[in-house]
């Protein structure tokens, strides 16, 4: 599998079509499909073509950091809300 | 303080309030419910027994469901400071999967009003993450395979 091989470090086009049974010019129609839906990257140097898993190809939409943030700035905001009240109540 | 971006974080906001109010507010479970969670969700149950070591504990309920989370008290400078921590529970029991250690601190502003910061300090994101990949080559070798097939399949 192409994504699992990348998950493990870069490699070459040929690199990567060695296990498939397959000729090259339909592996690398299925690199390109891979490369239009945003999973692989790749560069071109010389003759060879290196391919690498996409950064954010594996990370969930919202990442824990920003659920976390979330968290809090939402407090922060019912927190100040609850004060300004408690404020205002206990100055009646 | 240094903080770590990829897994620290520090909020800061001017409040309208003395300090000894917001104490009071972070410190007693009855207005502690009232902010903590995010509405529809709400706290359950909220137990406090405010000394370094004394326990934090909440009951969440989400949808329903109550989640319970256990922490304690890690320093506590009266009106300025409260530090507490998941990663254990009353009688510094170590928790099986520490997460996070919050620091809260007041502080006057000159104006009758407080500077309020919050720092939420977690576990390596590294750590969290071989956390989350635990199964690493059932789940993520299976999340791959489909994620492949799936884009094949988009076949443009």
């Amino acid at each position: 599998m192409i994504l699992q091989r990348l998950a493990r470090g870069d490699a070459s086009v040929s690199e990567l079509a060695a296990p498939h049974d397959m000729a090259l010019p339909s592996f690398m129609g299925h690199l390109r499909k891979l490369e239009e839906a945003g999973l692989v990257i790749s560069t071109k140097q010389g003759r060879t073509r290196t391919c690498r898993l996409a950064p954010d190809a594996f990370t969930p939409a919202r990442d824990w950091l920003t659920e976390q943030r979330d968290v809090w700035e939402g407090r922060l905001d019912r927190f100040d809300d609850y004060v300004t009240d408690l404020m205002k109540e206990r100055s009646k | 303080m240094n903080l770590d971006p990829e897994r620290d974080l520090s909020f800061t906001r001017t409040l309208n309030a003395p300090r000894s109010v917001l104490w009071e507010c972070w410190t007693t479970p009855k207005h502690l419910m009232n902010f903590f969670m995010p509405r529809p969700h709400s706290l359950a149950a909220c137990d406090i027994d405010l000394r370094v070591g004394g326990r934090f504990n909440t009951t969440m309920n989400v949808d329903g469901t109550h989640i319970d989370n256990t922490g304690v008290f890690l320093e506590i400078i009266d009106g300025k400071r409260l530090v507490f921590t998941d990663g254990y529970s009353e009688g510094w029991v170590p928790a099986a999967d520490p997460f996070m250690t919050a620091i809260i601190e007041f502080e006057d502003d000159g104006n009758g009003g407080t500077t309020y910061t919050a720092i939420a300090r977690h576990r390596s994101a590294q750590a969290r993450q071989t956390h989350e990949d635990m199964g690493f080559f059932d789940g993520w070798g299976t999340v791959v395979t489909q994620l492949e097939e799936y884009a094949q399949s988009l076949g443009r």
